[in-house]
């Protein structure tokens, strides 16, 4: 027994360095002081680790900075190593510069420090330095004390200077921008120690300018920019671009406005990246550090994520962090580089699928509610001419040529730092003879002479259209097509029906859609023109894909008229009629074979007799069509237009004519009296028939009529009786329709209608009147004297 | 009570007793204008024995005009009476006016634009100047013109024209109205049609005192108790008459518009 208990007991034993074995590995990591930047970025990433499955674990080993991790990594001492990129692209430099100095035998090339940090390339002999990603964004910031600024950088060796710590990626940064002001770190009066010292330093007066890379925002700079010590003075355009050309691993950026308290502009300066570096092993990959590599992106997207850590404004980028990248990806890092490339071309592939898919749904809704316009309408001559249209590619030319730039150049150039520069660095070039001073690159410059030419060709054609529009008989640039009016065939004698729809009488004035022959005179074609709210045509009105563009299921009324005597051609009311039904039914169906039975051609040599072109569309399932009145021949009976007669109303002009004059010759007071009531002027009452109030609703007409008599605004009120409503589509219901298209009408209209006729809701006052608006001022008003009419008391109400 | 159309202010006065029978005339007339004809026999019915309601006077034989005629029901409408062409100068035309046409007797002349003429609405005005001269010394008819360019009403002034009528204005507002509103435009149409008239009344003497509002509000119902409505007052003429003696009606006077001066009042009705 004891024996089988020692046995277990061995075994134990033995098992218990196997669970020790199964610890995660850990990794040796670079980061920086130990209140620093870098350090907080690894405690988090750290934390990220332990928090993303806590497969591998970091050694966080404190340094003075990049110089010294770069230095670490290129000896072995760690595994991963935050560095400032100009650094880390300097210290690649020097690995790849080893075989060009062994090759060439110059021991001095080989032992020489020339690169950052003192980085050699004997140092970087071997070392795979590979990047990781880049984390986080750190701009130079020249902090000065109130009130010096500097103009003049050459100016940094009259006064005391702080550039950062040794061996910190802020000072060799430092070291590169005091060296773009043409001077040498030697010759500043420089102030040693730490960034916390400094500050110290400032605040005693004993130090007037720092120079610090750090993210903005940082709060030691805002509190000595908020108390008023010192201010962020921006780096020259001059320092920029020799900073830009010499070293790439910048890029130009600014300090937004508002970063720091009462900093209400933004700074231009340079910025760098912080980028997680590591070195192959032996210069060769691992399968345990590419697991190592995977678990730290894992915590990098966490820490990204995780709002406890936001202060860090980490942000993982694989490019586009500096003017050029030398270092080369990792391969798990290049990997996922390329799904995220796949990924994001599937998504902007799958966008444009559904934006297409989109518009394809909008344009069949579109034309299922008729909203677009006829296909034929759409040809390529009327788009020419429409001036929005070249207009509209200037202004995409401008728009995508300054993206473009701005997408190239923003973190070379200067002067291009914001898409705002862009577009007039943009003007600059394409006004000062493609100057070469405004873009740097030779693509910007190519887009800018493209976009410049292709401008100017379309602001050419812009005002090619804007003079062909003045020089036309009339200007009109946008048209209201809907409860318009519609004439077509018009002749010049219906300049009155014009003048009385402009007249002042009635409250709503629609626009108004003329169709002209090329025969009518200039002159009332101009006289057209000079028409508030009315469009001119110049189209065959007997031809339906003439008249699709003027959307006339959507008119309040058509008018059709005929021709004049002398007029060539002519055209007959009849088939402007027909003409004028297709319209609708192309407008409805979208198809110019209007019915299934016409097939896809639209042809047929012996249309059905039930085909809507003839027998006229039942008003369940056909298109809308608008009251139409038709001006009749004399010589033809009214009864051709039977076909339509559900929306069409025949005007027999001679035949009221002449009895219009029958009557007036009997009885000349009917002359005046009906000129009173149908013409539109001041100092006459007119007939308008408006909606009556609800408090009428239910009452008999007596009510109504002794009200209205009673009340006055500018002139009285005469009610003469009611109009009913209907909610039919058409101009006439036809199952109740029994004798003539006027019958219908007239069954609705109730003139002198028996006192006891109860008034119902939608019932409108048929009224003489001053004008419309009168007529509504009273009607508002009415409420207490209807009331007083029904407890028997009469009187008069003046509004 | 009885009701008259408003032309006959002076029935309405009381000064005539009945309304008299006279033919109406229509100068410049062609067979193409059979359809006022119609119109007029329509507003203005005869009986057989006093003869057709309408005489037609144009410059076409009457051997054109009978054949243009023949089998027409209108035929026993009108009696035609050619005349001579203006070109001959007024004279011959009064002549024939006075002579043949008894123009002086006639309830009212209707002077349609002469086809023919170059100028029509010129030679309309010389037509009513012949037409004043075949009256003289009897008072003129009323005299409705119609003319091809409205602009041209002016020059009828002081030539006893009643109404200028231009019927492109009427196609005009007719169409105006069925744009504005379709209800108006039945009114107007049905106006047109003699389905809606307006009569002349007298003022009922128990109102003379009072306003239009007053007589509106008793005068509901017509003898026969169908509803009516009034819609305005006939005025005294003024008392220098202008050359063509027109009356003034006054349409929605106002709810306090005192009556007592009203010749009389404007009542709509159903026909």
């Amino acid at each position: 027994m004891s024996k089988v208990f020692a046995t277990l007991l061995l075994l134990l034993a033995c098992a218990w360095p196997l669970t020790a074995v199964a610890e995660p590995p850990t990794y040796r990591w670079g980061a920086g002081s130990k209140s620093g930047g870098f350090t907080k970025i690894s405690n988090g990433l750290a934390e990220g680790l332990a928090a993303t499955g806590d497969e591998i674990r970091l050694a966080i080993e404190h340094t003075n900075g990049s110089c010294d991790n770069v230095h670490k990594l290129l000896r072995g001492e760690l595994d991963f190593a935050l560095v400032q990129y100009d650094v880390a692209a300097e210290a690649f430099k020097a690995s790849r510069a080893f075989e060009t100095a062994i090759a060439s035998g110059d021991e001095e090339a080989l032992t020489g420090g020339g690169f950052m940090c003192r980085v050699t390339a004997k140092e970087a002999q071997g070392a795979e330095l590979r990047l990781v990603a880049a984390l986080a964004d750190g701009a130079v910031h020249v902090l000065v004390r109130r009130p010096l600024r500097l103009d003049s950088f050459t100016d940094l060796g009259r006064h005391s200077i702080h550039i950062g710590k040794l061996g910190s990626g802020s000072f060799e940064t430092a070291k590169v921008i005091v060296g773009a002001a043409g001077l040498n770190v030697e010759e500043l009066d420089r102030l040693e120690g730490s960034g916390g010292e400094a500050f110290k330093a400032m605040r005693e007066d004993k130090l007037m300018v720092m120079l610090s890379t750090t993210e903005p925002g940082d709060a030691e700079i805002a509190t000595a920019v908020g108390t008023g010590l010192a201010t962020v003075n921006p780096l020259s355009h001059e320092v920029l671009d020799r900073l830009i050309d010499g070293y790439p691993y910048y890029r130009v950026c600014q300090i937004e406005a508002n970063s720091y308290p009462g900093l209400d502009y933004a700074i231009p300066t340079v910025c760098v990246s912080t980028v997680l570096l590591t070195a192959l092993p032996q210069g060769q990959d691992s399968e345990a550090l590419d697991t190592a590599v995977t678990e730290l992106l894992e915590a990098v997207a966490w820490v990204q994520d995780s709002p406890a850590h936001r202060d860090l404004h980490l942000e993982r980028r694989w490019r586009d962090f500096a003017e050029q990248e030398p270092i080369v990806l990792h391969q798990v890092s290049a990997e996922l580089e390329r799904q995220e490339v796949r990924g994001r071309w599937l998504r902007v592939l799958g966008m444009v699928v559904g934006a297409g898919l989109l518009l394809l749904a909008l344009r069949w809704f579109a034309k299922r509610r008729g909203l677009l316009k006829d296909p034929l309408e759409s040809n390529l001559e009327g788009q020419l001419s429409n001036p929005l249209i070249p207009f509209a590619g200037f202004v995409a030319i401008v728009m995508l040529a300054t993206f473009l730039v701005w997408s190239i150049e923003h973190d070379s150039n200067a002067r291009v730092r914001t898409l705002n520069d862009s577009f007039w660095e943009m003007n600059m070039f394409a006004t000062g003879n493609f100057s070469t001073e405004s873009l740097k690159t030779s693509t910007a410059r190519f887009i800018g002479a493209t976009a410049t030419i292709a401008g100017l060709g379309l602001l050419a054609w812009f005002t090619a259209a804007l003079t062909n529009i003045f020089a036309r008989d009339q200007t009109r640039l946008f048209r209201r097509l809907r409860n318009h009016i519609v004439i077509l065939n018009f002749r010049e004698d219906m300049l009155q029906l014009i003048r009385m729809l402009r007249s002042p009488g009635p409250l709503r004035s629609r626009p108004i859609h003329v169709v002209v022959s090329d025969r009518l005179p200039k002159r009332v074609r101009l006289q057209l023109a000079r028409v508030k709210g009315l469009t001119i045509y110049h189209q065959n009105p007997e031809v339906p894909e003439d008249l699709a563009g003027l959307r006339i299921p959507r008119a309040a009324r058509v008018i059709v008229l005929q021709s004049a005597p002398d007029d060539e051609p002519r055209y007959h009311p009849l088939r402007i009629a027909r003409a004028v039904h297709q319209a609708c039914n192309k407008f409805g169906r979208h198809g110019v074979g209007a019915g299934p039975e016409l097939g896809k051609t639209g042809f047929s040599v012996a249309p059905p007799l039930q085909h809507p072109a003839l027998a006229g569309d039942d008003a369940g399932r056909g298109p809308s069509l608008p009251v139409t009145l038709a001006e009749a021949t004399d010589e033809e009976p009214e009864e051709i237009f039977d076909p339509f007669r559900r929306w069409l109303i025949p005007v027999q002009g001679r035949e009221l004519g002449d009895s219009w004059m029958a009557t007036a010759s009997v009885d000349p007071g009917f002359a005046e009296i009906f000129n009173g009531a149908v013409s539109f002027r001041d100092e006459n009452s007119e007939i308008y028939t408006v909606p009556l109030p609800e408090w009428f609703h239910g009452h008999p007409w007596r009510v109504v009529r002794r009200t209205l008599f009673g009340m006055e605004s500018r002139a009285g009120v005469v009610p003469l009786g009611l109009y009913r409503s209907s909610d039919s589509v058409h101009a006439y219901d036809s199952r109740s329709m029994t004798g003539s298209p006027q019958g219908e009408l007239q069954k609705r209209l109730l003139v002198n209608p028996d006192l006891e006729l109860v008034v119902k809701p939608g019932d409108r006052l048929v009224a003489f009147a001053e004008d419309e608006a009168d007529l509504v001022r009273v009607l508002k008003h009415s409420r207490r004297a209807a009331a007083d009419v029904e407890r028997g008391r009469m009187a008069n109400h003046r509004v | 009570m009885q009701e008259a159309p408003v032309e006959t202010a002076k029935y309405a006065q009381g000064e005539l007793t009945e309304l008299r029978y006279a033919p109406m005339v229509i100068i410049n007339w062609s067979p193409a204008a059979l359809g006022l004809v119609r119109a007029l026999a329509k507003v203005a019915p005869t009986s057989p024995n006093e003869g057709p309601p309408v005489v037609c006077v144009g410059t076409d034989s009457q051997a054109d005009v009978d054949a243009a005629l023949q089998g027409s029901s209108a035929r026993s409408l009108l009696r035609y009476v050619e005349a001579p062409s203006l070109a001959e100068g007024i004279e011959p035309l009064a002549r024939v006016l006075a002579r043949e046409v008894e123009i002086a007797a006639a309830r009212s002349v209707i002077v349609l634009p002469d086809d023919k003429a170059e100028e029509p609405d010129a030679a309309s005005r010389l037509t009513c100047t012949a037409v004043t001269r075949a009256c003289a010394p009897n008072p003129v008819p009323n005299i409705l013109v119609e003319v091809e360019d409205p602009e041209a009403a002016y020059e009828f002034a002081g030539l006893h024209v009643a109404t200028v009528f231009y019927p492109g204005y009427l196609r005009a507002a007719l169409l105006a109205h069925a744009c504005v509103d379709l209800g108006v435009f039945q009114f107007v149409y049905g106006l047109l049609r003699g389905r809606y008239r307006v009569r002349l009344r007298p003022v009922p003497p128990e109102l003379r005192s009072g306003t239009f509002f007053e007589v509106a509000c008793s005068l509901e119902l017509d003898d026969d108790g169908r509803p009516v409505t009034p819609i305005g007052l006939q005025l005294p003429a003024p008392e220098r008459p202008g050359p063509d003696g027109e009356t003034t009606l006054l349409i929605n006077p106002g709810p306090r518009y005192p009556v007592r001066e009203a010749v009389g009042l404007l009542v709509l009705v159903e026909s």
